[in-house]
């Protein structure tokens, strides 16, 4: 075989086509979009009933239960109004979207849906520790009650919660980019 | 799929229990547009009366109804007035709920917050004097400078007698010897009859108890040292009670 025919057989063969990409329509930029903010509407909403319920359930002689029963009174009403409608849309859409990962993997590389979960769990984490500063202060600082301390667990529950499923959600994604 | 399916299951199970939770501790909606309703009843209540107090001052006598205070029949829909004598009078309305517990924090125990505070399914009458209003009729041309009379030892019991001079107002001035907390008057006068009295006890420049003849005042939170204007004001000009007397009834 000629030389220069080696040459352009070898040459050939390190030419690989490109990895073709695969090109997302806006819809679903914008469905993980709605979904993410409809999850810190109903998990702010959720919270802050939880919260209610314990104030009510376990007051705190330090508060003033006359304001605080009257806040919750008045904050109570949009806490359920806002629950009761971000909650189904974002249920909704957290279904459409796991299926449709599940169809295709390449979803799951889309650039805002990593912006978004990592977004969370900075925030998450934030609150986490903050939460537990807190904590921390109040029993230091002689305030610490059952009441403060049911707090700081609702808190860390429900954002301890969505923290660790987006983690989960994370480790995923990199053993199947790995 | 089927773990997020599961996970979304739990969630709407957890939320569904939250509203339910939401809707049972804070009342159905129904309940919390007929207590907003209740508090336009209260807000026209507390309207009106000081519309009738204004009244009371201006002509001396309480309306016989609603109509002759507001001009427009239409005001005071949804309201009854019920006059009870002449010092005294009512308001009632119509409520479709229970006035919701409150805790009361100490400023309300002034009682003002807790009089509205208290109302009750169906009708209910507030009920209302304008026996201070009697203060602010027009001061008649001489009146007494008051002359602080020896002191006067409210902590033994018995019967104080005031000057008598036939004026329209006598106010005297007494100063406590005695380190009550609380003392309790009874208010009485020779003339039996006469309903025009009016005795009126002043601490602190503020009005603090008042009534009409033998009807017993409860007064808290005197001091030794404490001074107290006992005026007695005879209504339409009235001149014709011989004396007063006040009792301590405390001890």
């Amino acid at each position: 075989m000629p030389t220069s025919e080696l040459e352009m057989s070898s040459s050939q063969a390190t030419q690989f086509p490109p990895i073709p990409k695969t090109n997302f329509s806006m819809w679903i930029t914008f469905q993980y979009v709605v979904e993410f903010i409809t999850l810190y509407v109903w998990a702010t909403a959720f919270g802050g009933i939880i919260h209610y319920a314990i104030d009510k359930n376990f007051p705190d002689l330090l508060k003033n239960t006359t304001y605080t029963s009257l806040i919750g009174s008045y904050i109570m009403p949009g806490y359920l109004s806002a629950l009761i409608v971000s909650y189904p849309i974002f249920a909704f859409l957290y279904l459409i979207l796991k299926k449709q990962e599940g169809q295709n993997s390449e979803i799951k590389n889309i650039k805002i849906r990593k912006i978004l979960i990592y977004f969370t769990l900075v925030i998450a984490f934030i609150i986490l520790i903050s939460q537990l500063i807190s904590g921390v202060f109040s029993f230091l600082n002689g305030s610490a009650s059952l009441n403060s301390f049911m707090h700081i667990l609702a808190t860390i529950l429900i954002v301890g919660s969505i923290f660790l499923c987006f983690l989960f959600s994370v480790r995923e994604d990199r053993k199947v980019n790995a | 799929m089927l773990k997020h399916i599961i996970l979304i299951i739990v969630l709407t199970t957890l939320v569904f229990s939250t509203v339910l939770y939401g809707f049972i501790s804070g009342g159905s909606p129904i309940e919390i547009r007929n207590q907003k309703l209740d508090q336009a009843q209260i807000a026209k209540v507390q309207s009106t009366s000081p519309i009738i107090d204004r009244y009371f001052q201006t002509n001396q006598k309480l309306p016989q109804t609603l109509n002759e205070v507001f001009n427009s029949p239409q005001t005071n829909n949804g309201l009854e007035y019920v006059k009870n004598g002449d010092f005294s009078y009512s308001l009632c309305a119509n409520f479709l709920s229970d006035a919701p517990k409150k805790n009361f924090s100490p400023s309300d125990y002034n009682g003002y917050n807790q009089k509205y505070s208290n109302y009750k399914k169906g009708r209910y009458c507030f009920e209302y004097s304008v026996i201070d209003k009697v203060l602010s009729y027009p001061t008649p041309v001489s009146i007494p400078t008051p002359i602080p009379t020896p002191s006067i030892d409210y902590s033994k019991n018995g019967i104080t007698n005031f000057t008598k001079d036939g004026a329209p107002y006598v106010r005297i001035i007494g100063v406590l010897i005695g380190s009550p907390n609380q003392l309790k008057f009874s208010l009485s006068t020779r003339d039996q009859q006469n309903n025009n009295l009016i005795v009126t006890i002043i601490y602190d420049e503020n009005v603090i108890s008042l009534g009409k003849q033998n009807l017993p005042l409860s007064v808290n939170n005197f001091f030794a040292g404490d001074k107290i204007m006992i005026e007695s004001n005879v209504m339409k000009g009235q001149n014709n009670y011989e004396a007063k007397s006040i009792q301590n009834l405390s001890r």
